[in-house]
């Protein structure tokens, strides 16, 4: 027996580590206007590893800081408060799921497709005039439930993938003929556990069909990102599949061809250094 | 890669030269449209304005090599967007990638 029961994900959520508390505390600061840094950069300074870990992405190459940060108050006052938080959720949430490498689970393929759709989100958020760095965080989270199925439900999930290879179809497809359950249903609950901020509950649930008040927002465009992720061949998986993008939501974005193209080149000239950075 | 948009520095850009793409500055106000044919003056201004490159035509290419990207980008396109052709705005999307990779249709 191979499906799945909302019962069976909600004991397999509950098995995750907790997401630190700060963690939490630095995503909601993204959908309130009037945040306080200083203390959010107290609290995370001291949650050791994730303070670490947030600095060695920040001098990383892809800043091209001239001088080392050693600080979180330093990283903000260098890089900005958007960066930073944008860093220390990625820096968080692939610690927990950072890969098991006796999975045949390609999760080196997986984050270099999330990290293409949350920079393509980046790009068209930055056109829209939308939180950048949300949006990247966003799009580099939409596929998580995977994530929840691959580590709790390896043989389950091992089977929907070999489906979904002998099918041809939507990994989404082969996981609810398989397992009676998908992986936008999955997020949804995993977000829902871990009480992420509403714009992030959505783009994770909805992403591969945006609602009507997703439409213009961050969870339409990380559905449009995720389409152009895998349109510009970013994983080069030579089976790969373009999902089918909303009409409603591509016209939400307004996108002209020249816009289109900028998108395109921003997000290429950016992916190869960001996956350096954030694939460990 | 073949593409007949090609991105030249500023530096490197020649009167004669064809925009491919308008030039706009920071606000998206466009300066140049697409298809000016760059002048000495154009370029002065364009330097002026702190416009570091712009897109231009590539003439140098070869039609033959050029006919041939296309057709090997535009199989790329037919296989990964095999599942999703005519659903949704789908062949937008695809259309949208094949004239970015090829700098064709527009």
């Amino acid at each position: 027996m191979t499906a799945l029961s909302p019962d069976d994900i909600a004991k397999g959520i509950r098995t995750l580590p907790s997401l630190p508390l700060v963690v939490l505390e630095v995503l909601k600061s993204f959908e309130q206007p009037d945040a306080s840094v200083g203390m959010l950069a107290e609290k995370v300074s001291k949650d050791q590893a994730l303070a670490a870990k947030t600095l060695r992405i920040a001098n990383s190459s892809f800043y091209g800081l001239s001088r080392k940060v050693t600080t979180i108050p330093q990283a903000i006052t260098i890089l900005g408060f958007d960066s930073v938080r944008t860093l220390i959720a990625a820096a968080a949430v692939t610690d927990i799921f950072s890969g098991n490498t006796t999975s045949p689970f390609d999760f080196k393929g997986f984050w270099r497709h999330a990290i293409g759709t949350g920079l393509c989100a980046k790009m068209l958020a930055r056109q829209m005039k939308l939180n950048q760095d949300y949006a990247f965080v966003c799009g580099l989270l939409h596929d998580i439930g995977r994530l929840v199925l691959v580590t709790r439900f390896p043989e389950q999930y091992a089977m929907a993938m070999k489906y979904r290879g002998e099918k041809d179809c939507y990994v989404i497809e082969a996981e609810r003929a398989v397992l009676e359950m998908d992986h936008a249903s999955v997020g949804r609950a995993l977000a829902d556990y871990w009480k992420f901020p509403l714009i992030m509950q959505k783009a994770i649930a909805h992403h591969h069909n945006p609602q009507g008040d997703d439409l213009g927002d961050i969870p339409a465009v990380v559905h449009v990102a995720e389409a152009i992720a895998h349109a510009l061949d970013l994983t080069q998986d030579d089976d790969d599949l373009v999902p089918v993008v909303s009409d409603d939501a591509w016209k939400s974005l307004g996108l002209e061809s020249s816009t289109f193209r900028k998108i395109c080149r921003d997000t290429e000239a950016e992916f190869e250094e960001a996956c350096q950075i954030l694939v460990v | 890669m073949i593409n007949r948009c090609k991105q030249v520095q500023l530096d490197d850009a020649e009167p004669g030269m064809v925009l491919f793409e308008a030039v706009m500055d920071a606000q998206r106000t466009v300066l140049l449209p697409e298809a000016t044919v760059l002048t000495d003056s154009m370029l002065r201004s364009l330097e002026r304005r702190g416009v570091e490159y712009v897109f231009v035509v590539d003439d140098d290419i070869s039609q033959e090599a050029w006919e041939a990207e296309c057709r090997r980008v535009q199989e790329r396109l037919d296989r990964l967007f095999r599942q999703s052709r005519g659903k949704g705005a789908s062949d937008t999307l695809m259309q949208s990638i094949f004239e970015y990779r090829t700098g064709r249709g527009t």
